[in-house]
């Protein structure tokens, strides 16, 4: 058969073998990027729940009575809350403030705790309360 | 060489230019991704200095005596009453202030009368981070004479 064009190989197998390698492992790095960014979103969205749930709680606490039996002294548990998928449990405790039994006040830590696969996670707000 | 005819090199500026392509698509997502975490913690510190200002709003409360005992009365005069706040707590490093706004009657239907008291109208300012909450609160104190 005749040639058509001096040089119609296209492409060597040497260089297939080598631009399969790099864009591979190019490929990988992306993945893992990807990955990171997928991790990073959960993670966000796991925090706007939690910022929900403990501003829903602060509301909550705030309205209540000072003799509350929810603003007792001591740990409180608010049970748990599911979102798309992931239990959140809510608990607070009561304290007296640095102003001393005279003064009805009282001072409230409000934490959230969840397990995103085998990770945990806590995040605790603090507020006051005063009758 | 006839550079029309040669395709040899040709694979590897094509893989070049998709890898750079992902790589791309890779910075922007995670970009976005950085962008969403620091919203979310930035709401976090938001919400907390929220709660810690409108909570050392009402601390005043309870140990309001006290605090009107200490300050001397001026209309239009803040007084720092930041050392008020419980020793220790977050509340420490809130920076409170009480204002008297003004002297007059209370507040018609709140009970408290207007021939036998008269009421102070406060104004209690707090700050936390970049959150400030402003409270206004009103005491009725008896007439001389009543």
């Amino acid at each position: 058969m005749r040639r058509l064009t001096p040089n119609d190989g296209g492409f060597t197998l040497l260089e297939l073998v080598v631009s399969i390698l790099i864009f591979s492992l190019g490929f990988l790095g992306v993945t893992k990027m990807q990955q990171y960014a997928i991790m990073g979103n959960s993670f966000s969205m796991q925090m706007s729940n939690t910022i929900n749930i403990i501003d829903n709680q602060e509301e909550y606490l705030r309205g209540l009575n000072i003799g509350d039996p929810d603003l007792t002294l001591g740990n409180h548990n608010g049970g748990s809350v599911t979102r798309q998928g992931i239990q959140y449990d809510l608990s607070w405790t009561v304290s007296t403030t640095g102003l001393g039994p005279a003064v009805n006040a009282r001072d409230i830590d409000i934490q959230v705790a969840w397990v995103e696969k085998t990770v945990n996670h806590r995040v605790a707000m603090k507020m006051f309360r005063s009758n | 060489m006839d550079i029309r005819r040669d395709n040899s090199g040709m694979v590897m500026v094509m893989v070049l230019l998709f890898m750079l392509a992902a790589i791309l698509i890779g910075i922007f997502m995670m970009r976005s991704t950085i962008i969403e975490t620091k919203i979310v913690t930035n709401e976090k510190e938001h919400n907390q200095d929220f709660y810690l200002a409108e909570s050392a709003a009402e601390i005043i409360l309870p140990q309001f005596d006290d605090i009107v005992s200490a300050a001397a009365w001026v209309v239009d005069n803040r007084v720092n009453i930041s050392g008020k706040m419980p020793a220790g707590s977050a509340l420490a490093g809130a920076n409170v202030g009480i204002t008297l706004r003004r002297v007059g009657n209370p507040p018609v239907g709140s009970g408290a009368s207007a021939t036998k008291t008269t009421a102070y109208y406060y104004r209690v300012d707090a700050t936390v981070g970049d959150q400030k909450v402003e409270m206004g609160i009103w005491k009725a104190f008896p007439k001389p004479g009543s």
